[in-house]
């Protein structure tokens, strides 16, 4: 902190964006305290980044899904590594293309309204949903270990900062996957996005009822695992809505717990 | 293919196939973390979208040569960003050489739900909008990275600024930004 009374812009954004030390932090979570123009500055700047964000989506071109993409730069490493590895890579990527492995879903689902803090659906222009299509057995037998954490830190703070978040609140957001990897969903950053753990109606808790809910049809051969990609990346409430047949969550699945928020 | 060849040539000796395979793990699992936050960063430089995925594959070909031989891996993130943003460089440079002019126009659309809403809207995207054009190139490349969510570590690798640099880029900006949204409410 400087020897003026009021805390500079720069410090106001780092402590936003959570580039402070703890010690430095904490400083100025007191100062904050104690000055309202402070506050109240601190809450601009934090407004002007939430509006430049919206305003990079809305520039920002649509991106197509990754797997021609991914496909390539495999078969291009393969290449790259060994010739007699090659021959067989090359292969494996024909092959897995050919049979139409590698499924991504590019979903142009409505637009959110500007400038809404991350909501019960994703952003569709950062979070269109990625997956692949797997094998029915595997759907059926895929255990994930409780309390797991695949994603990376890096990652999330990405995702975080992508949706205008710059220090998430511990416990407040589960780092969710719109399709999950028990349904085939990938670890694309097209995948993920901050959704609020338990406040309001539409919650990470609820959804993941619904992922069970969804894999079990599949596993059961009564949906389509393609179907069910489709319609959790398009709208999950509208799927919820659909699958369980009821227009608000059923209470029960508020306290259903699968996934531990990210803190 | 033929800078394929080239680099398969020069990547130099890698232990054992085991550490060859997680070096591709390692590049694939980035690819799928960058790849769309680098095109979007690739077209505010200008780039389309088309040119832009030949620049990634170019970038994670040579993520997986640094990484092969061994190279720095404390700040990937920044890397990425800083190759991806040097391709991108020469290749609108060698664009602009070959057909002047062709700036990508950016448009501004609305698809919020009422008219009022929309017309609101757009009249504070266009008060941002040229905020954001009077910013200097440096500056603006700055809030564009932060907007696809990298720390100011990886900022400040990804521009060759320091990280106090980076840290007065943005708040400079964003101070600008907040001022005119105060004025215009």
């Amino acid at each position: 902190m400087s020897d003026t009374p009021h805390a500079s812009d720069q410090e106001l954004l780092l402590a936003l964006d959570g580039e402070l030390d703890a010690h430095q932090a904490q400083l100025i979570e007191q100062h904050l305290l104690h000055c309202a123009a402070c506050r109240a500055r601190r809450d601009q700047l934090q407004q002007a980044l939430v509006e430049f964000l919206e305003l990079h989506r809305r520039k920002a071109p649509a991106i197509p899904p990754a797997e021609a993409a991914s496909a390539r730069l495999k078969a291009a490493l393969a290449e790259l590594t060994s010739q007699p590895r090659a021959k067989r890579w090359g292969l494996v990527a024909r092959s897995l293309l050919a049979a139409g492995i590698f499924g991504a879903l590019l979903l142009l689902a409505a637009l959110l309204e500007s400038r809404r803090p991350p909501g019960p659906l994703p952003d569709p222009r950062l979070t269109p949903g990625a997956a692949r299509i797997l094998p029915r057995q595997q759907v059926c037998s895929m255990v994930k270990p409780p309390g797991a954490r695949a994603v990376s830190q890096a990652l999330a703070d990405q995702v975080f900062r992508q949706y205008g978040i710059g220090k998430p609140r511990p416990g407040a957001y589960e780092l969710d996957y719109l399709i999950s990897p028990e349904l085939g969903g990938l670890d694309d950053i097209q995948n993920l996005w901050p959704q609020p753990y338990s406040e309001g109606e539409w919650n990470s808790r609820v959804k993941d009822a619904l992922e069970e809910h969804l894999r079990r049809l599949v596993c059961d051969g009564r949906l389509e695992l393609a179907t069910a990609q489709r319609e959790i990346a398009k709208d999950w409430i509208a799927a919820y809505r659909k699958y369980f047949g009821s227009l608000r969550p059923i209470a029960e699945h508020a306290f259903f717990v699968k996934d531990l928020p990210w803190d | 293919m033929e800078s394929v060849w080239r680099i398969a040539r020069s990547v130099p000796g890698v232990a054992s196939t085991d550490s060859r395979l997680s070096v591709e793990r390692e590049v694939s699992a980035l690819f799928a973390e960058l790849r769309a936050p680098l095109l979007r960063y690739m077209h505010s430089l200008g780039l389309s979208v088309s040119d832009g995925e030949d620049v990634v594959q170019e970038v994670f070909l040579q993520l997986f040569r640094h990484l092969a031989a061994g190279k720095p891996r404390d700040n990937l993130r920044g890397w990425v960003f800083r190759v991806g943003h040097n391709l991108a460089r020469k290749h609108r440079q060698r664009q602009l050489r070959q057909a002047p002019g062709g700036v990508v126009e950016l448009e501004m659309t609305d698809e919020a739900s009422n008219p009022e809403e929309q017309i609101r809207n757009l009249a504070l995207q266009r008060r941002l909008m040229s905020v954001v054009q009077a910013l200097s190139e440096r500056d603006r490349q700055c809030l564009v990275l932060r907007a696809e969510g990298l720390r100011y570590r990886e900022i400040a690798e990804a521009l060759g600024m320091s990280l106090g640099a980076v840290a007065s880029s943005l708040s400079r900006s964003l101070g600008k930004l907040a001022i005119t949204g105060e004025r215009y409410e």
